[in-house]
Protein backbone atom coordinates (compact mmCIF):
# COMPACT_ATOMS: atom_id res chain seq x y z
CA UNK A 1 0.00 0.00 0.00
CA UNK A 2 1.51 3.37 -0.94
CA UNK A 3 2.32 5.69 1.91
CA UNK A 4 -0.15 8.52 2.31
CA UNK A 5 2.07 11.28 3.68
CA UNK A 6 -0.83 13.64 4.32
CA UNK A 7 -2.66 11.09 6.48
CA UNK A 8 0.57 10.24 8.24
CA UNK A 9 1.14 13.97 8.83
CA UNK A 10 -2.31 14.39 10.38
CA UNK A 11 -2.03 11.37 12.66
CA UNK A 12 1.64 11.67 13.66
CA UNK A 13 2.57 15.37 13.61
CA UNK A 14 1.84 15.75 17.35
CA UNK A 15 4.09 12.80 18.14
CA UNK A 16 6.92 14.28 16.06
CA UNK A 17 6.40 17.69 17.71
CA UNK A 18 6.58 16.07 21.14
CA UNK A 19 9.96 14.47 20.38
CA UNK A 20 11.28 17.62 18.73
CA UNK A 21 10.14 19.89 21.55
CA UNK A 22 11.65 17.59 24.20
CA UNK A 23 14.99 17.89 22.41
CA UNK A 24 14.91 21.51 21.15
CA UNK A 25 12.84 23.08 23.95
CA UNK A 26 11.75 25.84 21.62
CA UNK A 27 8.27 25.83 20.11
CA UNK A 28 9.26 27.38 16.79
CA UNK A 29 12.24 25.06 16.35
CA UNK A 30 10.01 22.06 17.07
CA UNK A 31 7.48 23.22 14.45
CA UNK A 32 10.31 23.56 11.91
CA UNK A 33 11.41 20.03 12.72
CA UNK A 34 7.87 18.71 12.14
CA UNK A 35 7.82 20.34 8.69
CA UNK A 36 11.30 19.06 7.82
CA UNK A 37 10.53 15.50 8.93
CA UNK A 38 7.41 15.23 6.76
CA UNK A 39 9.21 16.88 3.85
CA UNK A 40 11.77 14.09 4.07
CA UNK A 41 8.94 11.58 4.13
CA UNK A 42 7.47 13.21 1.04
CA UNK A 43 10.86 13.18 -0.70
CA UNK A 44 11.86 9.64 0.19
CA UNK A 45 8.51 7.81 0.36
CA UNK A 46 9.86 5.12 2.72
CA UNK A 47 8.29 1.67 2.56
CA UNK A 48 6.49 1.38 5.88
CA UNK A 49 4.47 -1.79 6.40
CA UNK A 50 2.44 -0.67 9.43
CA UNK A 51 1.91 2.23 11.87
CA UNK A 52 4.63 0.89 14.19
CA UNK A 53 7.13 0.98 11.33
CA UNK A 54 6.01 4.52 10.50
CA UNK A 55 6.54 5.62 14.11
CA UNK A 56 9.98 4.00 14.20
CA UNK A 57 10.92 5.75 10.94
CA UNK A 58 9.62 9.08 12.23
CA UNK A 59 11.51 8.76 15.52
CA UNK A 60 14.77 8.08 13.71
CA UNK A 61 14.30 10.89 11.19
CA UNK A 62 13.20 13.35 13.88
CA UNK A 63 16.44 12.70 15.77
CA UNK A 64 18.44 13.24 12.58
CA UNK A 65 16.60 16.42 11.62
CA UNK A 66 17.04 17.89 15.11
CA UNK A 67 20.78 17.21 15.01
CA UNK A 68 21.09 18.51 11.42
CA UNK A 69 19.26 21.72 12.35
CA UNK A 70 21.48 22.27 15.39
CA UNK A 71 24.58 21.84 13.27
CA UNK A 72 23.27 24.24 10.65
CA UNK A 73 22.36 26.71 13.41
CA UNK A 74 25.76 26.56 15.10
CA UNK A 75 27.45 27.01 11.72
CA UNK A 76 25.27 30.09 11.17
CA UNK A 77 26.02 31.41 14.65
CA UNK A 78 29.75 30.89 14.10
CA UNK A 79 29.57 32.96 10.92
CA UNK A 80 27.84 35.79 12.77
CA UNK A 81 30.47 37.19 15.13
CA UNK A 82 27.93 39.37 16.90
CA UNK A 83 25.74 36.40 17.87
CA UNK A 84 24.89 36.88 21.55
CA UNK A 85 22.16 34.83 23.21
CA UNK A 86 19.56 37.01 24.85
CA UNK A 87 17.32 36.03 27.73
CA UNK A 88 14.90 37.92 29.86
CA UNK A 89 15.54 36.32 33.23
CA UNK A 90 17.99 34.17 35.12
CA UNK A 91 15.49 31.31 34.90
CA UNK A 92 15.38 31.63 31.13
CA UNK A 93 19.18 31.68 30.97
CA UNK A 94 19.32 28.59 33.14
CA UNK A 95 16.71 26.79 31.03
CA UNK A 96 18.63 27.71 27.88
CA UNK A 97 21.92 26.57 29.39
CA UNK A 98 20.35 23.25 30.31
CA UNK A 99 18.90 22.89 26.82
CA UNK A 100 22.34 23.61 25.34
CA UNK A 101 23.91 20.98 27.58
CA UNK A 102 21.29 18.51 26.41
CA UNK A 103 22.00 19.49 22.77
CA UNK A 104 25.69 18.84 23.24
CA UNK A 105 25.02 15.50 24.93
CA UNK A 106 22.50 14.31 22.34
CA UNK A 107 24.79 15.38 19.53
CA UNK A 108 27.63 13.32 20.99
CA UNK A 109 25.57 10.10 21.00
CA UNK A 110 25.48 7.44 18.33
CA UNK A 111 22.15 7.17 16.54
CA UNK A 112 21.27 3.93 18.35
CA UNK A 113 22.08 5.45 21.74
CA UNK A 114 19.87 8.41 20.90
CA UNK A 115 17.04 6.19 19.72
CA UNK A 116 17.15 4.11 22.88
CA UNK A 117 17.07 7.29 24.96
CA UNK A 118 14.14 8.68 22.98
CA UNK A 119 12.21 5.41 23.23
CA UNK A 120 12.81 5.20 26.95
CA UNK A 121 12.50 8.82 28.08
CA UNK A 122 9.93 10.13 25.59
CA UNK A 123 7.82 7.07 24.82
CA UNK A 124 8.22 4.96 27.98
CA UNK A 125 9.02 1.89 25.91
CA UNK A 126 10.43 -1.19 27.65
CA UNK A 127 13.97 -2.32 26.80
CA UNK A 128 12.42 -5.33 25.10
CA UNK A 129 10.25 -3.11 22.82
CA UNK A 130 13.22 -0.89 21.99
CA UNK A 131 15.44 -3.90 21.26
CA UNK A 132 12.77 -5.41 18.98
CA UNK A 133 12.30 -2.14 17.10
CA UNK A 134 16.02 -1.59 16.56
CA UNK A 135 16.84 -5.24 15.97
CA UNK A 136 19.37 -5.36 18.80
CA UNK A 137 19.73 -7.48 21.95
CA UNK A 138 18.09 -6.30 25.19
CA UNK A 139 21.44 -6.00 27.06
CA UNK A 140 22.72 -3.84 24.17
CA UNK A 141 19.70 -1.57 24.51
CA UNK A 142 20.41 -1.25 28.25
CA UNK A 143 24.07 -0.43 27.58
CA UNK A 144 23.06 2.26 25.06
CA UNK A 145 20.66 3.73 27.62
CA UNK A 146 23.30 3.93 30.35
CA UNK A 147 25.90 5.37 27.94
CA UNK A 148 23.43 8.02 26.76
CA UNK A 149 22.50 9.01 30.31
CA UNK A 150 26.18 9.09 31.29
CA UNK A 151 26.86 11.51 28.44
CA UNK A 152 24.10 13.83 29.71
CA UNK A 153 25.31 13.51 33.30
CA UNK A 154 28.87 14.34 32.29
CA UNK A 155 27.78 17.50 30.47
CA UNK A 156 25.67 18.70 33.37
CA UNK A 157 28.32 17.88 35.96
CA UNK A 158 31.23 19.53 34.15
CA UNK A 159 29.26 22.62 33.11
CA UNK A 160 30.48 25.85 34.69
CA UNK A 161 27.64 27.99 35.91
CA UNK A 162 27.82 31.36 34.14
CA UNK A 163 28.17 34.62 36.13
CA UNK A 164 24.66 35.58 34.92
CA UNK A 165 23.10 32.54 36.49
CA UNK A 166 24.99 33.02 39.73
CA UNK A 167 23.95 36.66 39.85
CA UNK A 168 20.36 35.64 39.22
CA UNK A 169 20.48 33.12 42.02
CA UNK A 170 21.89 35.52 44.60
CA UNK A 171 19.56 38.41 43.79
CA UNK B 1 23.28 -7.70 46.63
CA UNK B 2 26.85 -6.90 45.63
CA UNK B 3 28.12 -4.09 43.38
CA UNK B 4 28.28 -6.35 40.32
CA UNK B 5 24.64 -7.46 40.60
CA UNK B 6 23.62 -3.87 41.31
CA UNK B 7 25.28 -2.62 38.12
CA UNK B 8 23.73 -5.37 36.08
CA UNK B 9 20.35 -4.07 37.19
CA UNK B 10 21.26 -0.38 36.99
CA UNK B 11 19.55 0.34 33.66
CA UNK B 12 16.33 -1.30 34.85
CA UNK B 13 16.55 0.54 38.17
CA UNK B 14 16.97 4.00 36.56
CA UNK B 15 14.32 3.22 33.93
CA UNK B 16 11.89 1.98 36.59
CA UNK B 17 11.68 -1.51 35.14
CA UNK B 18 12.59 -3.41 38.31
CA UNK B 19 9.85 -5.21 40.20
CA UNK B 20 9.42 -4.17 43.83
CA UNK B 21 11.52 -6.91 45.54
CA UNK B 22 14.41 -6.19 43.15
CA UNK B 23 14.02 -2.47 43.69
CA UNK B 24 14.03 -2.89 47.45
CA UNK B 25 17.23 -4.95 47.24
CA UNK B 26 18.87 -2.33 45.03
CA UNK B 27 17.93 0.48 47.42
CA UNK B 28 19.30 -1.52 50.30
CA UNK B 29 22.63 -1.83 48.47
CA UNK B 30 22.64 1.91 47.75
CA UNK B 31 22.35 2.64 51.47
CA UNK B 32 25.53 0.76 52.19
CA UNK B 33 27.57 1.52 49.02
CA UNK B 34 28.30 5.18 48.33
CA UNK B 35 29.81 4.55 44.90
CA UNK B 36 26.75 2.73 43.56
CA UNK B 37 24.47 5.31 45.20
CA UNK B 38 26.26 8.22 43.50
CA UNK B 39 26.21 6.41 40.19
CA UNK B 40 22.48 5.69 40.34
CA UNK B 41 21.59 9.20 41.56
CA UNK B 42 23.69 10.79 38.79
CA UNK B 43 21.96 8.75 36.09
CA UNK B 44 18.52 9.46 37.56
CA UNK B 45 19.33 13.17 37.51
CA UNK B 46 20.41 12.86 33.86
CA UNK B 47 17.15 11.07 33.00
CA UNK B 48 15.25 13.90 34.72
CA UNK B 49 17.09 16.45 32.53
CA UNK B 50 16.21 14.51 29.38
CA UNK B 51 12.56 14.16 30.41
CA UNK B 52 12.21 17.71 31.74
CA UNK B 53 10.30 19.14 28.76
CA UNK B 54 8.30 16.17 27.55
CA UNK B 55 4.78 17.44 26.86
CA UNK B 56 1.64 15.31 26.66
CA UNK B 57 0.39 14.14 23.28
CA UNK B 58 -2.74 16.26 23.83
CA UNK B 59 -0.62 19.37 24.35
CA UNK B 60 1.44 18.49 21.26
CA UNK B 61 -1.82 18.08 19.34
CA UNK B 62 -2.86 21.60 20.34
CA UNK B 63 0.52 23.07 19.42
CA UNK B 64 0.49 21.52 15.95
CA UNK B 65 -3.22 21.94 15.13
CA UNK B 66 -2.60 24.89 12.80
CA UNK B 67 0.15 23.19 10.79
CA UNK B 68 -0.60 22.31 7.17
CA UNK B 69 0.83 19.24 5.43
CA UNK B 70 4.09 19.85 3.55
CA UNK B 71 3.86 20.50 -0.18
CA UNK B 72 5.48 18.16 -2.74
CA UNK B 73 9.00 18.80 -4.09
CA UNK B 74 10.04 20.43 -0.83
CA UNK B 75 8.31 23.69 -1.72
CA UNK B 76 7.42 25.61 1.39
CA UNK B 77 4.74 28.25 1.14
CA UNK B 78 6.68 31.44 0.50
CA UNK B 79 6.44 34.52 -1.68
CA UNK B 80 8.75 33.94 -4.61
CA UNK B 81 9.39 36.99 -6.73
CA UNK B 82 9.83 36.18 -10.39
CA UNK B 83 13.09 37.58 -11.73
CA UNK B 84 12.23 37.18 -15.39
CA UNK B 85 8.91 37.30 -17.24
CA UNK B 86 7.24 33.99 -18.06
CA UNK B 87 8.46 32.26 -21.20
CA UNK B 88 4.90 32.29 -22.60
CA UNK B 89 4.86 36.09 -22.22
CA UNK B 90 8.14 36.39 -24.10
CA UNK B 91 6.84 34.10 -26.85
CA UNK B 92 3.60 36.10 -27.09
CA UNK B 93 5.44 39.40 -27.47
CA UNK B 94 7.87 37.83 -29.94
CA UNK B 95 4.90 36.65 -32.03
CA UNK B 96 3.29 40.10 -31.91
CA UNK B 97 6.53 41.80 -33.00
CA UNK B 98 7.05 39.23 -35.72
CA UNK B 99 3.50 39.57 -37.04
CA UNK B 100 3.47 43.35 -36.84
CA UNK B 101 6.83 43.62 -38.54
CA UNK B 102 5.95 41.07 -41.24
CA UNK B 103 2.53 42.60 -41.97
CA UNK B 104 4.05 46.10 -42.13
CA UNK B 105 6.64 44.78 -44.54
CA UNK B 106 4.08 43.01 -46.76
CA UNK B 107 1.73 46.01 -46.93
CA UNK B 108 4.07 49.01 -47.15
CA UNK B 109 7.61 47.74 -47.45
CA UNK B 110 10.05 48.34 -44.54
CA UNK B 111 7.99 51.07 -42.83
CA UNK B 112 6.96 48.85 -39.97
CA UNK B 113 8.12 50.90 -36.96
CA UNK B 114 4.76 52.56 -36.39
CA UNK B 115 2.88 49.29 -36.68
CA UNK B 116 5.21 47.60 -34.23
CA UNK B 117 4.78 50.29 -31.61
CA UNK B 118 1.04 50.32 -32.20
CA UNK B 119 0.83 46.55 -31.92
CA UNK B 120 2.80 46.58 -28.71
CA UNK B 121 0.73 49.40 -27.26
CA UNK B 122 -2.43 47.29 -27.46
CA UNK B 123 -2.89 43.81 -26.14
CA UNK B 124 -1.94 41.02 -28.47
CA UNK B 125 -2.16 40.76 -32.21
CA UNK B 126 -5.83 41.77 -32.56
CA UNK B 127 -5.03 45.19 -34.05
CA UNK B 128 -2.35 43.95 -36.40
CA UNK B 129 -3.74 43.98 -39.90
CA UNK B 130 -2.87 42.10 -43.06
CA UNK B 131 -3.24 38.67 -44.52
CA UNK B 132 -0.66 37.24 -42.11
CA UNK B 133 -3.15 37.70 -39.34
CA UNK B 134 -5.68 35.60 -41.22
CA UNK B 135 -3.06 32.91 -41.76
CA UNK B 136 -2.13 33.14 -38.12
CA UNK B 137 -5.80 32.70 -37.17
CA UNK B 138 -6.09 29.72 -39.50
CA UNK B 139 -2.95 28.20 -38.03
CA UNK B 140 -4.46 28.65 -34.60
CA UNK B 141 -7.61 26.79 -35.68
CA UNK B 142 -5.57 24.05 -37.33
CA UNK B 143 -3.10 23.62 -34.47
CA UNK B 144 -4.88 24.83 -31.34
CA UNK B 145 -2.19 23.39 -29.06
CA UNK B 146 0.75 24.98 -30.85
CA UNK B 147 2.63 27.94 -29.42
CA UNK B 148 2.10 31.50 -30.61
CA UNK B 149 5.63 31.52 -32.04
CA UNK B 150 5.14 28.35 -34.09
CA UNK B 151 1.82 29.67 -35.43
CA UNK B 152 3.53 32.90 -36.46
CA UNK B 153 6.30 30.97 -38.18
CA UNK B 154 3.68 28.82 -39.94
CA UNK B 155 1.83 31.94 -41.05
CA UNK B 156 5.07 33.41 -42.43
CA UNK B 157 6.01 30.19 -44.17
CA UNK B 158 2.64 30.14 -45.99
CA UNK B 159 3.34 33.46 -47.73
ZN1 LIG C 1 28.06 -1.00 45.20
Amino acid sequence: MPLDVETCFRTQRARVYRWAYAMCRRHDDALDVVQDVFLRMLDRRPLLANPAAAIAWLRRVTGRVVIDNWRAESARAARQASHVPTASSADAVEARELADLLHAALESLSEQQRLVLMGKCYDQMTFQQIADELGIAVPTAKTHYLRALSAVRERVRTADPTPDIQAGRTS
Amino acid sequence: MNCRTFREQLADLVAGELDSPQRAAAHEHMQTCEQCRELARGLEAAAAVVEADVVSLEEAERQTAALTPPKPHGVRPAIVRRRYPRLSTIVRYAAVILLAFASGYSARGWRADEDVSEALAVDGASRVSGELVDRYTKATEQFPNSSALSRSLLALAQR
